[in-house]
């Protein structure tokens, strides 16, 4: 009888464990692992810095004409970073491609999820919705200057463009765009995000309507749409217009400080050893465009004591870092709107804006309004001053570089020396559009620049 | 299947006829021919039963000629005799004694039964306890190292791996070790090996796939003492200490000396190399002396006589020789250990106690190890058996050591003629992070002391890291019948970790900490981490609960058919957490600190490092993995000539987001054996064991660190400097199809056995093939965002051959024995979908597997070797099967006719050869250990890493540096700038790579025993001398390189002096 018992209890609770073993094993393995169920999981994507507002790609400030290398210096930098300096046709860094696609593929799994949680509250679904498809955009832009020729007005449904990729799921297939696709997506994405982004944002680091509409007037800007770009410069002037003064600024050495009021959104290109002001000497041509009046000469730029010049003036506080700021800023609003002003031929206008800029860079005291006779003088004088505006802003001065390409007297040809060879890079030679790593052409099959 | 069908139908072939009425015997032992009295004689067909007479004869009557005899003895095996087979009248019938010889072992532990050796399908190895003792390592995988066949002991792996590698994944590429029946969670080195009764290692699919998900790379069942019923007790005590060499790095090739290294800073620094540093007023790189004078005489600061003096008095210095005085030492290890075990009529008890002590060889680091164990076994009653064991181990780490040589930075060793001490031998200071003239003077007085002293930061550390772990066993078994038990089994295993490392506040590390993140403001100094000590602290807890119910059945019935057979269930949960923290301030004598503020990022002192959070080690972890598994095995024998066996598992786990119905995996294997000895043609002869096996089956390997949808984890604010937001990481991408590893193997062996075990043989042979094994898949990085996902992608297909050989080659007065063993192991890539872009992506050094389809899975793939050009000593290879030197184009895009294949990284054939002389009471044993086919990449000069790392090689002495030096050397000649692509593609060429094929005489022991070993007695002295990593006997590589090792330098030697005591 004993047995029995024993035997019949034993087999119940034996039972009973095996029926509660589908719960058992219900419990993840890692406490800290989630899968994204509410807004707060999506918005924490959205606020790794290290994917959106890291990484940006450096290839484009590399191969710009604002700098140049010495012999020894040439030697100690990695192979692969002398040919993105000397625009080798085989040139093949993959990072380039990698991280902003990286952002991409982040961004979507955001919006893929924005319609599966919890998004009763209006206001954040927007600025998620708004925020991801700004990085998108963004992304998508910083890799159409660096993988695509130069926009041509003319060509561009003709002209390859990028990947287009807006959806999360790994496994679908993606070819090159057209051009003409490609900056219509990310005009459209902008469009959105602008209706769907706060005016401004808590922190630089996270998207916000002013930025968004500098970007777009940018685009439009480069496809030569330029009522739309001087209108797009107005909405985000209209939000943020707020200078700084450089004459207020008293830490030379390290003089701006990180998510100053100028940044409208933050982000920087990932680092690159050419660009360490160890290395990188200014271009003294660029150097001595800087009046001794323009407060920017001695804020932007230091004496190496030997008669060349290191860049100390990055919009993040860092003045030894090669990482350099590629954000979006209130400056660069005021020349996108003095510029398309220009191109409109509202000459008034855009002498008002570039003038209302330099104003804050000049030393107290000294500074004239400039003016111009017609608006082709002013086009001239406003993009020289983007120039010194915006140099080293990771990318900006390659960007202008490959637009003014297509302008007849606007063209510029770059010119290196490395161990007693010169080379050369020809207005809108191939060579603009860098090759698209030979891993990703070997994987996904798409379509190989030209050489 | 129709093949193992097939196989397992002959071994049920019967053959036998015969007549006659009654028979009659005389039956002896078999040991010395001795008459045996009261011997039972039965035939199993029918009830007739006797007993031999005083002479040791019987006679018996039978009815059928096919009937068998049994003759059971206590003390001597069970022997079954067909009756046909009886030839003659009064014929002579030897009995073997059942007693237990080294090699022979009449039961094994799988971890969920014994089973009888006879009655085993599968392939295994017994280590028994004598054998375990022959080696004294305090760590019980070292003392099975050589002593088994099919375990590959290599520096790629953390445990040995058996019969090969069965995942790509390496944290799951360690074997299961199982401790006293259930899966072991803690550190292996906690478990003492004095206390090991018995290790079995299971290496085919019907050994492993009783454990199932777990056991695709075999299963090392470790069986500690245990006190048993009705037995005396039994005292044992061993002790030992144990001197170990100096680590050897005066053999370290990578090396340059002193001349040779100012010559080349000489070199450099007139290329002006180092202007940039010289010049750097930013991050103040270290600058080595000699380019500090070299660079002090440009200036005219010091004459060229005066600095040459200092150079020249530099050159006679070398850093080994401080290190071996003031960082290295002699390491000791003493071990202790005494038991207790005995039973009477209704307990068994076992107590057992281990000490162990290590001062490592590196001054400042020592290792402390007790164990306390108590394991009771209680009958109550006559069917009911209670077990309850308890384990208590501790262990302390200390890590005080600054390591085996000094970096100046992270990464860079020190120029060769630094020293460590002055003339008078006091510890002085060595650059690190800063240049000393920077670190001289910064700061004006009011920064800490920013000097690096190794000597004296050893005693301004503290690191100790103390393990508790505890093991609590209680079962209890209830016997329904002679035939059927259940038992029921809980393991409770705890294992926490407490781990302190305190920086004193004189140490560097705290100094340099508190410096960096120091301001000047105006005349003020700010410090933002206050002064004081550093601790960090880290708690880590595991806790495992096992619950296992399991029946046994174990039948003999009409006294020829015999079944053993287990089914039962388990539910396991290890539940693992740990988390650290920091302290600033810290004052070790009456507990206080300070605050920090985390939230601020802080520009570091003169903007040195840029700016920073300050550190603040915090972290938090928590892990979870459960186990269901539903098992089932049978064995049954047929006259204890034929066997099969059958075994089935079903394992669960908390796999993330896997539906659960795909959580579970089943896996089965299948075996038969045919004991030929027990069949009548071979009764009589000499052979005592004569068994064919043969296996099929399926185990698992069992990941649960992925998951199979998009997992997000949140991160700590402060890893995100920008703007302190938390934010959350995308840690997986979705893998609907994610399932567990599956190996299915097969194992053909034989086992052979002559008459008084004079000659023993085992050989077995094996395929094995490991499919849906996780590995990195290329995925576009356009569409997913990375560029690699982990799949069930890959598959390894192994074969091979392990033997074991013993033979007794002399039985006099001296007794000598051989113990031979071979294994062959050739693992092949068969799948893998990582294709590089180009085949010189596959270039590979052999430490990780090589993803080649159809290749070995460790092979050596190097730039193929064209010479030196003779007019500039550069390097060359091939590109596109034509002689060039454009490495660029080498690295990243050479096709298959430019590289080389040179085979496995790791041995093929590998074995032992192990002798053992006995001469009344003194015995001596020496272990051979070979190692034969693979090859090795040797290290040499990379003149890039020795302009930026100063690492240097002493092939740099043999460099090209006149035409004609192409003839007798393949070193590169030295350029400038440096070429990393030049230096890389000679580092990959097939100009370094040899064969690693060695042989070595492992170890030596000798021990005298005061009583005979022959009686088997139970109280004996013995002690010994033991003598381990004694060196090349024999290499292929003409380079004195020890292959096996990391940097090719052979370990040190250690010799162990010790005893044991047996009562």
């Amino acid at each position: 009888m004993n047995k029995i018992l024993i035997f019949w209890s034993s087999l119940a609770i034996f039972t009973s464990v095996i029926i509660s073993c589908k719960k058992f094993l219900d419990d993840k393995p890692d406490q800290k692992l989630t899968t994204p169920t509410s807004l707060r999981d999506l918005q924490l994507i959205l606020d790794n810095e290290g994917v959106f507002n890291d990484n940006y790609p450096s290839a484009g400030e590399i191969a710009s004409d604002n700098y140049y290398l010495n012999s020894v210096d040439l030697g100690n930098i990695a192979v692969v970073l002398r040919d993105n300096y000397l625009w080798e046709p085989l040139f093949d860094f993959p990072l380039n491609w990698q991280y902003p696609y990286q952002k991409v593929f982040h961004a979507n799994v955001v919006l893929d999820n924005l319609d599966k949680v919890d998004h009763r509250d209006n206001l954040q679904y927007n600025s998620i919705k708004g925020s991801a498809l700004f990085f998108r955009a963004f992304a998508f832009f910083k890799i159409a200057q660096i993988y695509t020729l130069p926009y041509d007005i003319n060509l561009s449904s003709q002209q390859l463009g990028i990947p287009l990729v807006t959806s999360s799921d790994i496994n679908t297939v993606n070819n090159r765009a057209t051009l003409k696709q490609t900056y219509s997506k990310i005009v459209s994405d902008l469009e959105e995000s602008v209706k769907l982004l706060p005016r401004q944002s808590s922190v630089p680091t996270r998207p916000n309507r002013a930025a968004a509409f500098s970007l777009l007037s940018y685009t439009y800007l480069i496809m030569h749409d330029f009522e739309n770009a001087n209108k797009c410069a107005d909405s985000s002037l209209a939000i943020a217009n707020e200078l700084m003064n450089y004459n207020l600024i008293t830490t030379p050495d390290n003089p701006f400080q990180r998510f100053n009021k100028e940044v409208l959104f933050q982000a920087r290109i990932f680092a690159a050893p050419p660009l360490a002001p160890a290395r990188c000497k200014v271009d003294s041509m660029l150097y001595n465009s800087y009046s001794s009046d323009d407060l920017r000469k001695t804020l932007f730029f230091k004496s190496n004591n030997n008669g060349t010049y290191a860049f100390k003036g990055s919009y993040d506080a860092n003045p030894t870092g090669s990482n350099l700021f590629c954000g979006i800023t209130v400056d660069e609003t005021y020349l996108l709107k003095a510029e398309s002003s220009a191109r409109l031929g509202r000459t008034n206008d855009a002498m008002l804006w570039i003038n209302n800029l330099l104003r804050t860079r000049w030393k107290q005291g000294t500074f004239v309004d400039f003016t111009a006779a017609n608006s082709e003088q002013a086009l001239d004088f406003i993009l020289s001053e983007r120039r010194k505006e915006l140099v080293f802003r990771g990318g900006i001065r390659w960007t202008d570089l490959r637009r003014l390409n297509y302008e007849l007297n606007r063209k510029s040809t770059l010119k290196r020396i490395a161990d007693g060879n010169e080379y050369f890079l020809l207005p809108n030679d191939p060579r603009y559009a860098f090759l698209i790593p030979i891993s990703i052409i070997a994987l996904s099959g798409i379509e190989q620049n030209g050489r | 299947m129709i093949k193992h069908i097939y196989i397992l139908a002959t071994f049920c072939l019967l053959i036998g006829s015969l007549q006659g009425q009654t028979i009659n015997g005389r039956i002896l032992s078999k040991q010395d021919s001795t008459i045996l009295v009261d011997v039972t004689v039965s035939l199993l067909n029918s009830n007739v039963q006797t007993k031999s007479n005083s002479n040791g004869e019987f006679s018996i009557v039978y009815k059928s000629p096919f009937d068998t005899l049994l003759l059971s003895h206590t003390g001597f095996l069970n022997q079954l005799l067909p009756v046909n087979s009886i030839i003659s009248s009064g014929q002579l019938i030897f009995l073997e004694p059942a007693v237990k010889e080294l090699f022979e072992v009449k039961v094994l532990s799988t971890g969920y039964e014994l089973l009888k050796e006879r009655t085993v399908t599968g392939a295994y190895d017994v280590v028994s306890s004598d054998l375990l003792l022959r080696n004294v390592s305090p760590n019980i995988i070292d003392r099975i190292s050589g002593i088994t066949s099919g375990l590959l002991y290599d520096r790629k792996f953390n445990l040995p791996v058996i019969r090969g590698i069965s995942t790509l994944t390496s944290s799951i590429q360690n074997p299961l070790i199982i401790l006293d029946n259930f899966p072991y969670e803690g550190n292996i080195e906690n478990i003492n090996p004095n206390d090991v009764e018995e290790i079995t290692i299971l290496k085919d699919a019907a050994a492993t796939a009783i454990w199932g998900a777990k056991a695709g790379n075999g299963v090392i069942v470790i069986t500690s003492k245990r006190g048993k019923l009705n037995q005396k007790l039994k005292v044992g005590f061993t002790s030992n200490v144990t001197v170990g060499n100096k680590e050897r790095i005066l053999d370290n090739k990578n090396f340059l000396n002193s001349g040779d290294f100012i010559a080349v800073e000489k070199y450099l620094f007139e290329r002006g190399y180092y202007n940039n540093d010289l010049n750097n007023r930013v991050t103040y790189p270290v600058i080595s002396p000699v380019v500090e004078i070299l660079a002090a005489q440009r200036a005219g600061i010091i004459s060229n006589i005066e600095g040459n003096q200092i150079i020249d008095e530099l050159t006679k210095q070398d850093i080994r020789a401080d290190y071996l005085n003031y960082l290295h030492r002699k390491s000791i290890n003493q071990q202790y250990a005494l038991s207790l075990t005995g039973g009477s009529s209704n307990i068994g008890y076992s107590l057992f106690v281990g000490k162990d002590h290590s001062d490592r060889s590196l001054i400042g680091d020592a290792y402390d190890r007790l164990v306390l164990k108590s394991s009771n076994t209680y009958s109550p009653k006559k069917n009911l058996d209670l077990f309850l064991g308890i384990t208590f181990t501790q262990s302390k780490t200390i890590t005080n050591s600054v390591g085996g040589e000094i970096n100046v930075v992270s990464g860079k060793s020190v120029y060769p003629y630094a020293r460590l001490v002055d003339p008078e031998g006091n510890p002085i200071a060595v650059q690190k992070d800063y240049r000393s003239s920077f670190t001289d003077t910064v700061g004006s007085g009011r920064l800490l002391n920013w000097k690096y002293n190794p000597i004296t930061e050893r005693d301004n550390l503290s690191q100790e890291i103390l393990n508790r772990h505890i093991l609590l066993q209680t079962g209890i078994k209830y016997k329904w019948n002679e035939y059927i038990n259940t038992e029921a089994k809980y393991q409770f295993e705890s294992n926490n970790g407490n781990s302190e490392s305190y920086y004193a506040p004189d140490s560097y590390y705290t100094r340099n900490l508190i410096n960096l993140y120091s301001q000047n403001s105006g005349s003020n100094l700010i410090r933002n981490i206050p002064t004081g000590g550093i601790v960090d602290l880290s708690n880590s807890s595991a806790i495992a609960h096992s619950v296992r119910v399991q029946t046994n059945l174990n039948a003999k019935f009409k006294k020829r058919h015999e079944i053993a057979g287990i089914i039962g269930g388990e539910i396991r949960q290890t539940s693992r957490t740990s988390n650290s923290t920091r302290a600033y301030g810290y004052d070790r004598e009456i507990l206080s600190y300070s605050n920090v503020n985390y939230n601020t990022s802080y520009s570091t002192y003169n903007n040195l490092r840029g700016t920073n959070f300050i550190p603040n080690n915090l972290s938090f972890n928590s892990f979870l993995d459960k186990f269901v598994s539903f098992y089932s095995s049978a064995n049954y024998s047929y006259l204890e000539k034929y066997v099969i066996s059958l075994s089935a598992r079903k394992d669960a786990s908390n796999l993330f987001g896997v539906s659960t119905n795909d959580k579970w995996k089943p896996l089965w294997s299948i075996g038969g054996a045919w004991n030929l000895q027990n069949e009548s043609f071979l009764r009589g002869s000499e052979i005592s064991l004569l068994k064919l096996r043969y296996t099929y089956g399926y185990s698992g390997n069992v990941n649960n660190s992925i998951a199979a949808v998009v997992t997000i984890q949140q991160q700590n604010p402060l890893a995100s400097s920008l703007n302190g937001l938390p934010f959350a990481r995308i840690i997986n991408r979705p893998n609907p199809e994610l399932r567990w590893e599956t190996v299915k193997s097969s194992n053909v062996g034989i086992d052979f056995r002559s008459f008084a075990n004079r000659f023993s043989l085992s050989v077995d042979y094996y395929t094995k093939k490991s499919y849906d094994l996780l590995s990195l898949v290329p995925v576009d990085v356009t569409t997913t965002g990375t560029t690699e996902i982990i799949k069930n992608s890959a598959i390894l297909k192994s074969k091979g051959i392990d033997i074991t050989a013993t033979s007794i080659n002399v039985r006099k007065a001296i007794e000598w024995k051989t113990i031979l063993i071979f294994s062959f192991n050739k693992t092949i890539v068969s799948d893998y979908f990582k294709i590089p872009t180009y085949p010189a992506l596959h270039v590979n050094s052999g430490s990780t597997v090589t993803p080649i389809k159809g290749q070995l899975a460790y092979n050596i793939v190097t730039f193929k070797w064209a010479g030196l050009n003779p007019d500039n000593g550069n390097p060359r290879g091939y590109f596109q099967g034509r002689v060039s030197e454009d490495y660029t184009q080498i690295i990243s895009t050479a096709s298959w006719e430019d590289l080389e294949l040179h085979g496995s990284s790791i041995p093929l054939y590998f074995g032992s050869f192990r002798n053992e002389i006995t001469y009344k009471r003194l015995s001596l044993s020496a272990n051979i250990l070979y190692r034969f086919k693979y090859n090795y990449l040797r290290n040499s000069i990379n003149y890039s890493s020795l302009f930026t790392s100063w690492r240097g090689h002493t092939d740099y002495s043999q460099r090209w540096q006149n035409p004609g030096d192409e003839l007798t050397t393949n070193i590169p000649s030295m350029i400038y700038p440096a070429n990393q692509r030049r230096d890389q593609f000679y580092s990959q060429s097939s100009a370094l790579v040899d064969r690693a094929d060695n042989i070595r005489l492992q170890d030596i022991r000798i021990s005298y025993d005061f009583r005979s070993t022959k009686k088997k007695v139970k109280n004996n002295l013995q002690v010994y001398f033991y003598a381990n990593n004694l060196g090349i006997l024999w290499r292929m590589n003409t380079h004195k390189d020890d292959p096996d090792t990391g940097n090719n330098v052979p370990l040190p030697s250690s010799y162990s002096f010790g005893c044991n005591i047996n009562f």
